[in-house]
């Protein structure tokens, strides 16, 4: 598992050095938005990570639910957590790419305010944890929420359709008569794949290497209790 | 000069600060664990060592 991680720590580091690279020294400024446009290949990629993170808290939370084994739960803890720290990166850097095209760092959009609301419920999820001592109930509570939680994220996908928004529709997955047809010319949207897949690298890094925080706290409290009784 | 650069900068070194922050505070909560686990198992296993003799002591009288 330790070579695992080092592994993806270093392929991480590397690709996001090198999608750096491509993008600032490479890549033509985009005509409408300038050089503000670059921050499209932070946001975008964080948000895919932010959902693949919250995917994960919602299939192990049902996962422990059905097979009550603790390890289900420590992966899903460990998911929300980085899954948090995307959302809340997602959002800061959506603000400031809105303050160059919209002029303003914050609306109470549908897709805006949906991700806030994902980033609150997530927060309530380690209060949650954080106010239960008991380790089973702590678990069973959180994969409740964890479950009710990630039944944002279609909301939060689907708001730009459902609503009339300042934010702009799905870009990536616009489908054109039938087929995938992404609104973007080829050498803007390379260095974008690019980004997703090393930062999906990145995510899967801070998982492992958040699950070995979060077993070898668990070995600890379980010493500890042997200790008391 | 860059129109915009500043926010840029901005985004990026929030996001690389943001990371390096967590990765650096996941890393020492995992030492911090395993440092004190292995403190705690020490202890156990010694107070165990002390606890043998004085139970065949026990026996012997």
């Amino acid at each position: 598992m330790k070579r695992i991680i080092l592994y993806l720590e270093w392929g991480s580091i590397l690709g996001l050095l090198a999608c750096g690279l491509w993008i600032f020294l490479k890549l033509p400024l985009e005509t409408s938005q300038g050089f503000p446009q670059k921050i499209m290949y932070l946001h975008v990629p964080t948000f895919f990570s932010t959902y693949l993170a919250f995917f994960v808290v919602f299939t192990f939370s049902i996962a422990y639910l059905w097979k009550r084994e603790l390890v289900f739960d420590q992966i899903a803890k460990a998911s929300a957590e980085v899954g948090l720290v995307f959302c809340a990166l997602l959002l800061v850097t959506g603000a400031i790419w809105g303050r160059t095209t919209w002029g303003t760092y914050w609306v109470w959009d549908a897709r805006l305010t949906t991700t806030l609301l994902l980033f609150l419920i997530f927060l309530g999820y380690f209060l949650l944890r954080m106010s239960v001592n008991d380790r089973d109930k702590e678990a069973r509570l959180a994969s409740v929420l964890g479950i009710i939680g990630c039944l944002d994220i279609p909301i939060i996908h689907k708001s730009v359709q459902w609503w009339r928004t300042l934010h702009q529709p799905s870009t990536l997955f616009k489908v054109e008569s039938g087929a995938a047809k992404p609104s973007m010319p080829p050498e803007l949207l390379y260095p974008l794949i690019a980004s997703v897949v090393v930062m999906l690298i990145f995510y899967l890094y801070l998982l492992l290497l958040r699950l070995q925080t979060e077993k070898r706290r668990e070995t600890l409290n379980e010493l500890l209790a042997e200790i008391q009784n | 000069m860059l129109i915009g650069l500043e926010y840029v900068v901005a985004a990026y070194v929030i996001w690389v600060g943001t990371f390096a922050i967590y990765i650096f505070l996941t890393k020492r909560s995992m030492k911090n664990a395993d440092q004190t686990a292995t403190l705690l198992e020490q202890r156990v296993s010694e107070s165990l060592k002390k606890s043998i003799p004085t139970e065949n002591n026990e026996n012997s009288n």
